[in-house]
């Protein structure tokens, strides 16, 4: 892959993860293989792509107080934890298994999102514009949906929630990918908060995930800086690019999105790895 | 909530600092560009870690007692595993 091609499929693929709140790994990585990296080389790449998606997103998505950091921190202990018994574990399992269970999650949690209609979170008309933010002391909230429509949200099923983010941290231990797949559709599905905000703050904690591995990564010597770099430059781009079509789209049309764009990943995974 | 509008004038801040380190990484050859790289990525990997820091902070600050514990314990999470890995 040229460096044309290698910033355009950075680009693309941390708009898409941005958007739907999945990190670019879970595509970057497979296009890199496909093209003919080993996937010890693509793994770095994707979490530089994820890292900077990551922080591409976080002026905007600040101000729109779409994130829900007291839920994304709390998630993310056990996210980052089993991430580690993951990363110790990895070995145990063969990558081509895991590889194969992955691509069967991404599609059940594609039917999943695809299958609900309309919009589970209904407009509040007593709330205003002062109320959106996230609620000190709770994992609740309020989010903009449209530009006089607030709707009020609160985490429910957190017990099951936590389980599905320790399975989530537990393959991208194992795979190298950030997770946010996983963790998306079980923080919108499982635990209902609003997609948009569910997406948000999976793009915070696959931020923080990618942050502790790119470490690991720089420490071991398997940064390949110029690519990094340039990586880096085209997901910066694709990141804000893609947090902003997330704005413009209303939420069912993002969990449709995010639902065709699971199922992609998932037979990609299954066939690459059967 | 104007600290976090605080909070995203800072990531504000370190993604143009991050683009152009890695435009430099990118593009200016030998040593400048490599450094210039190496600086991006530490950015990327620093960026998360102060917004978790930041918020702890705030929340200890609010009388957010119980957030502010979690975002200590995810903290000594990752300094743990970096340290693990380090080691190992």
């Amino acid at each position: 892959m040229n460096p044309v091609q290698l910033a355009v499929a950075a680009l693309i693929t941390a708009a898409v993860g941005a958007l739907g709140g999945l990190g670019g790994a879970i595509l970057l990585v497979p296009v890199l293989v496909l093209s003919g990296l080993s996937a010890r080389e693509a793994a770095p790449l994707g979490l530089i792509s994820v890292a900077a998606g990551s922080l591409a997103a976080a002026p905007h998505q600040l101000r729109m107080h779409l994130v829900n950091h007291r839920l994304g921190v709390s998630t993310e202990i056990v996210g980052s934890a089993a991430a580690l018994v993951g990363a110790l574990a990895s070995g145990v399992i063969g990558q081509s298994l895991l590889a194969v269970m992955l691509g069967v999650v991404a599609i059940l949690a594609a039917l999943v999102g695809a299958g609900r209609k309309g919009i589970r979170n209904l407009p509040d008309p007593l709330l205003t514009v002062g109320d959106v933010g996230e609620h000190a002391g709770s994992l609740s909230g309020v989010y903009q949906l449209e530009q006089h429509e607030f709707v009020e949200y609160r985490a429910r099923r957190v017990p099951v929630g936590l389980l599905g983010m320790a399975f989530a941290g537990f393959v991208a231990g194992l795979s190298g990918v950030s997770g946010g797949f996983i963790r998306t559709p079980t923080t919108s599905e499982v635990m209902h908060v609003p997609v948009k905000v569910a997406a948000a703050t999976t793009t915070f904690t696959v931020g923080v995930t990618s942050a502790m591995a790119l470490l690991i990564y720089e420490a071991q010597g398997r940064i390949v800086v110029s690519d990094a770099a340039l990586v880096a430059a085209a997901a910066l781009v694709g990141g804000s690019i893609g947090v902003r079509l997330q704005a413009l789209l209303p939420p069912p049309r993002v969990r449709r999105v995010l639902s065709v764009v699971l199922v992609v990943i998932g037979v990609l995974l299954i066939v690459r790895n059967r | 909530m104007p600290g976090l509008q605080r909070l995203a004038s800072l990531m504000q801040g370190a993604l143009v600092g991050a683009f152009l380190l890695a435009l430099g990484g990118a593009f200016i050859p030998g040593a400048v560009g490599h450094a210039s790289g190496v600086a991006c990525v530490l950015v990327l990997i620093g960026a998360p870690i102060l917004r978790v820091s930041w918020l702890t902070t705030s929340w200890a600050r609010t009388g957010d007692r119980r957030f502010a514990t979690m975002g200590v314990l995810l903290l000594l999470v990752l300094t743990t595993g970096a340290v693990i890995a380090l080691v190992r």
